[in-house]
């Protein structure tokens, strides 16, 4: 067989796997939180989920994997309104790889008062993309499948079962967005395999 | 992805493949990428030394044998794509996949699931009209919610839907009717196969020849 990918999000303190085909930003420690932690809009300025780190894990049999990449629909803070300086944002480094390697996982948090997630790129963020000599933090719309993200180019050899390093997600939300429903959004993957 | 959507573990499924290579030698020989009993045989390390590669479409029995090895081949009339190679070139084969996974509304009222790219302005059912409504549990459905802003911190304020006709400030309840799910995994697969002096791409709609002595690309259709 070829290979068989799934995605994964990593959650708890020691980035346990869970296997995904969706994410519900909210302010908790997971992908799928019903409609506990809600994400909450502020009333001035901008406030974020907690951040999301996903990564695509593989087995079966290949020579070769290589070359994963994350791509948006280009669209999503429009579509979803998510005001003044709102978006998916994303983490990534200024040379090389974008994913964050296992060693460097770092557990999503956030704060009560004010109540929100800690930004990526904030002084207690993340500690693989926070620090802007290395890395930014980027609006997610700025790779759509035209110009997807690398996330890590491999090789991956001889039918290995593993995974790749793991990419930052956080949704950023203003105080002028609006309540309601939302439109419906994708993330792609893409790798070369042979 | 979401951030108001209904979540779901799942299993993805495999990923799905549309043609298999052969690797046809000067001795007349060819290895195929499926034994005829659907085991597979890697690419590996050997890129040269071939007069040719074909990429084939399943047929309708081999599909299902190889399916039975656990690879999910899809049968199809795909048209053959044969490259001619000379046994001193160097080929690089790679199988471009793209998987994409999100949500979609779910109506609850006919089983249609849809997109909805905010446009009309609320989620609609395009097959039955469905779409989601406030109930007030005095009043029943009410179409012109109050959103009040309530003031919970110095730095948070919660938006509450509330009922414009109680007197007493009263929640509203959100129909489900249109669910926000999972969407089925999408896969997508595009072979690229680079020459000395030639890319070739192709995928389930196209043929596209790209000449590296050119600076614009020739392009071809099945």
């Amino acid at each position: 067989m070829v290979a068989t990918i799934v995605i994964e999000c990593l959650v708890g303190a020691t980035g346990s796997p869970v296997t995904i085909t969706n994410h519900r930003f909210n302010l908790g420690d997971t992908p799928t939180p019903g409609t506990n932690n809600p994400l909450r809009v502020p009333s001035s300025g901008t406030a974020c989920s907690w951040w999301a780190s996903h990564r695509a894990a593989f087995s079966g049999s290949y020579t070769e994997l290589t070359d994963f990449k994350v791509s948006s629909s280009g669209g999503i803070a429009a579509a979803w309104a998510l005001g003044t300086n709102g978006m998916v944002r994303i983490g990534v480094r200024l040379s090389g790889d974008s994913g964050c390697p296992d060693e460097s996982y770092s557990q999503a948090k956030g704060t009560t008062n004010p109540l929100t997630g800690v930004a990526i790129d904030a002084v207690d963020g993340h500690p693989y993309y926070r620090d802007s000599s290395v890395a930014r933090v980027d609006n997610f719309d700025n790779y759509p499948a035209s110009n997807p993200l690398l996330i890590d180019s491999g090789p991956y050899t001889s039918s290995a079962t593993g995974h790749t390093k793991h990419w930052v997600l956080q949704c950023q939300y203003g105080s002028d967005t609006s309540p309601g429903d939302r439109a419906t959004q994708t993330v792609t993957v893409t790798w070369a395999e042979i | 992805m979401s951030i108001d959507g209904t979540e779901t573990d799942q299993q993805a499924y495999p990923t799905p493949i549309t043609r298999f290579w052969m690797k046809l030698w000067p001795n007349g020989k060819m290895t195929p990428q499926f034994r005829p009993d659907g085991s597979e045989v890697l690419w590996g390390e050997q890129n040269s030394g071939m007069i040719g590669l074909k990429f084939l479409p399943f047929s309708t029995e081999f599909a299902a044998i190889v399916q039975e090895k656990g690879t999910f081949a899809i049968p199809s009339r795909l048209p053959v794509v044969e490259i001619t190679l000379d046994p001193s070139e160097t080929v690089n084969v790679r199988r471009f996949n793209a998987r994409t996974d999100g949500t979609w509304y779910h109506c609850q009222h006919c089983n249609n699931c849809f997109d909805w790219p905010m446009v009309p302005p609320e989620p609609e059912c395009p097959q039955c009209g469905a779409r989601n409504h406030w109930y007030c549990d005095q009043h029943g459905q009410i179409d012109n919610p109050v959103f009040f802003k309530r003031q919970e911190s110095e730095t948070r304020t919660v938006t509450e839907a509330r009922c414009p006709i109680c007197s007493e400030p009263h929640g509203l309840i959100r129909s489900t009717d249109l669910e926000l799910v999972d969407r089925p995994t999408e896969h997508r697969i595009k072979y690229v196969v680079q020459v000395p002096d030639a890319k070739i791409i192709f995928d389930e709609s196209t043929i596209r020849v790209e000449r590296s002595c050119l600076k614009t690309s020739t392009t071809s259709m099945p």
